[in-house]
């Protein structure tokens, strides 16, 4: 057997970076870190102090302004970023405009569960686990309000794992209500619509551009990588939801922030390719998809030199939003239609477990009838009661495909609960039928949403009909021979 | 050992968030557990080399991320797995259908050989438990899964998965680089040994 197998009890010791962050490479790293950007940062602060100055305080400055973007990509000084951020995000104008509606949403929907609320709760000691900020449980708390406030807002994303990591990492920076208000304008300024939404659509297909980026515009790289069938989607998504937090050396994370922050999701696709071209004689050498997908996964961990990355980045040329636009529209569609084949598929799935389930059910249900038949004499009750509670069942699982499966277990023991209890039994049972399909409510608007957010492309039982024969191998295959 | 050219299979690990699939994949690996295991987002790779007898079978485990929201990329997973564990909460209900859902899209979508466990996790928290061994060793059964049921806590009974569904995998034996009869043998086509071990439809209950 492995060594490796061998439990190791004691977790192993902790070394923080300056922001309190456990680092994942050596101490003797994040000393070359602190040392590259030494004096980049101090130059950097005189020339903001100068820059506030002339300019007669922070309230002032002007956002669009090219002095301001070049002082920003040479990174915001630590103590000014909480009210840089929240200026250049447009965050603290919305806060203005809109005082006490952070309050107001908590009280409104105080102690209310829904499904974002459950999973919140479950992620939330799971954030940052090693910062001591979160050691303390007042700090869990205001990452619970800002995170369920963001859920009761905008219920067509809910909650989605990662902006636990973007709420948390705020929290650091500014109060509950700014961090809120900074979060509203990521989710729904920054990052294109449905980022986060309940099919991630928008997130998909940034990186279908990405990989075509990656072709374009660093060709012999972008081959490379591509010809293994790496899976990058699944490096990449954790990029750009996070904005490479949890990815990059905190150092790096925050130089990227500051420019994500001023010139939006367009720095994504900058830093994303200055990545791989930094790091290109290592992708290189990687010739096989498992050796790239640990190798690419390591880029941003690496990324040491947050000067170098920025100033990578920044040298990409002639790349504008236009361009991005441009591949979104291209990909959107293809995006949205493998989505809904999916979709439709595990719908499928579900109502043919169902049946079959079903199926089973009455099977039983005749075996056992027909052995009691001699010993009963309540059995034609019995009978009729439990035959008409299996219809109803069927009746709303046809509604609830999705969550069919869960009605069928449940349902499946409650009937064997009724032909053991007998007819007084029947009643009881159908009220907890009831309940039950209420708590399942939650799953229903997550579907809608989900069939809200995209156009069926013709009625969804010819769709069905069709996945049948759906090859998945078709899915998410490159897109790239049409454009 | 890394030099040499063993046959690669692909595993993955799939279930409803917060299960334990990191935890697993962390205990089994690396011997370590966290209380706090932070959410994956996108997916996590690993390899891992199991021995036993005379064999050894390399693995690249690939753990994804539990919220549904992130299923969608849940085909490119499984695309050529060789091998699933599919895992579900011992104190969760909901976590169980979920795993059944997976379970279907697996035998319907994924390599036609795949062999799949169905683990039950988190046995540390016996005294909530809310699914029962009995039922899903009926379900197991029937659908022809292994099934474990484990503590990514405590380490009980984790490694014990991994191994008995590597020993239904593609395997080189020890020593030889590059043996004859594995050059037809894609990573992706299970090698039944059933013929050479007693672990034929064997099924674990708990610890």
């Amino acid at each position: 057997m492995s060594n490796a197998n061998k439990p190791k009890q004691t977790k192993p010791e902790i070394i923080k970076d300056e922001y309190g962050f456990p680092i994942h490479y050596s101490w003797e790293e994040e000393q070359k870190l602190r040392e590259n950007t030494r004096k980049t940062k101090i130059r950097a602060e005189n020339q903001w102090k100068n820059f506030i100055e002339k300019e007669g305080g922070l309230a002032t400055i002007i956002k669009k302004s090219t002095q301001l973007k070049k002082l920003v990509r040479k990174g915001i000084p630590n103590e000014l970023r909480s009210n840089v951020w929240q200026i250049l995000s447009g965050a603290k104008e919305m806060k203005e405009a809109n005082p006490n509606y952070y309050s107001n949403l908590l009280n409104r929907y105080k102690s209310q569960v829904s499904k974002s609320t459950k999973q919140i709760d479950n992620d939330l000691h799971r954030t940052f686990p090693d910062h001591d900020f979160y050691r303390k449980q007042e700090n869990v708390d205001k990452l619970r309000n800002v995170l369920v406030a963001y859920s009761w807002r905008n219920d067509k994303i809910g909650y989605c794992q990662s902006m636990n990591f973007l709420a948390a990492f705020l929290l650091l920076y500014m109060n509950e209500e700014e961090a809120f208000w900074m979060l509203v304008s990521i989710i729904e300024d920054k990052m294109p619509r449905d980022y986060y939404s309940s099919d991630m659509v928008s997130s998909h297909v940034d990186l279908r551009v990405l990989k075509k980026l990656l072709l374009k515009r660093l060709n012999k790289i972008g081959s490379h990588i591509l010809s293994t069938n790496v899976s990058l989607e699944l490096i990449t998504q954790q990029w750009f939801l996070c904005v490479f937090l949890t990815c990059t050396p905190t150092e790096t994370t925050l130089r990227i922030w500051d420019a994500f922050l001023f010139e939006g999701d367009k720095m994504l696709f900058r830093i994303a390719l200055a990545l791989f071209k930094i790091n290109k004689k290592s992708l290189f050498k990687s010739n096989d998809h498992a050796t790239l997908f640990v190798t690419i996964k390591k880029l941003p961990e690496n990324a040491f030199d947050p000067d170098k990355l920025l100033n990578v980045a920044f040298k990409i040329k002639m790349f504008s939003r236009k361009e991005v636009n441009k591949l979104r529209i291209f990909f959107k569609p293809f995006v949205q239609e493998e989505l809904e084949k999916l979709r439709l598929a595990r719908t499928e799935f579900r109502r043919q477990r169902q049946q079959q389930k079903e199926e089973e059910k009455r099977k039983s249900i005749m075996n056992e009838n027909s052995n009691e038949n001699s010993n009963s004499n309540l059995n034609s009750d019995q009978n009729k009661n439990s035959n008409s509670n299996q219809n109803k069942n069927q009746n709303q699982n046809q509604n609830e495909n999705e969550n069919s499966n869960q009605n069928s277990n449940s349902n499946q023991n409650k009937n064997q609960n009724q032909n053991q209890n007998q007819n007084e039994n029947s009643n009881q049972n159908e009220n907890s039928n009831q309940n039950q399909n209420s708590n399942q409510n939650e799953n229903e608007n997550s579907n809608q949403n989900q069939n809200s957010n995209q156009k069926p492309n013709s009625n969804q039982n010819s769709n069905q009909n069709q996945n049948q024969n759906l090859s998945y191998s078709t899915l998410f295959a490159n897109n790239f021979s049409d454009i | 050992m890394q030099q040499r050219n063993q046959a690669h299979s692909k595993l993955v690990i799939l279930g409803q968030a917060s299960v334990g699939k990191s935890s697993l994949v962390l205990r089994f690996c690396k011997g370590q557990f966290f209380e706090y295991q932070e959410p994956t987002v996108g997916a996590a790779f690993l390899t891992q080399t199991i021995t036993y007898g005379d064999y050894e079978v390399k693995l690249e485990i690939w753990d994804t991320a539990g919220q549904e929201r992130y299923h969608s990329l849940a085909p490119m997973y499984y695309r050529g797995a060789a091998a699933a564990i599919v895992v579900y909460d011992i104190t969760n209900k909901d976590s169980f259908v979920k795993a059944k859902d997976w379970v279907k899209e697996l035998l319907r979508q994924g390599s036609s050989n795949i062999v799949i466990a169905i683990v039950g996790n988190k046995t540390d928290l016996e005294e909530s438990r809310t699914v029962e061994i009995s039922e899903v060793e009926s379900y197991a059964n029937e659908t022809n899964l292994l099934f474990f049921e484990t503590s990514a806590k405590s380490g009980s009974n984790v490694k014990e998965v991994f191994v008995e569904l590597a020993k239904k995998l593609p395997k080189v034996p020890k020593n030889q680089p590059q043996p004859v009869e594995q050059t037809q043998t894609t990573p992706n086509q299970p090698v039944d040994i059933s013929a050479q071990t007693d672990i034929k439809k064997k099924k674990k209950g708990c610890c």
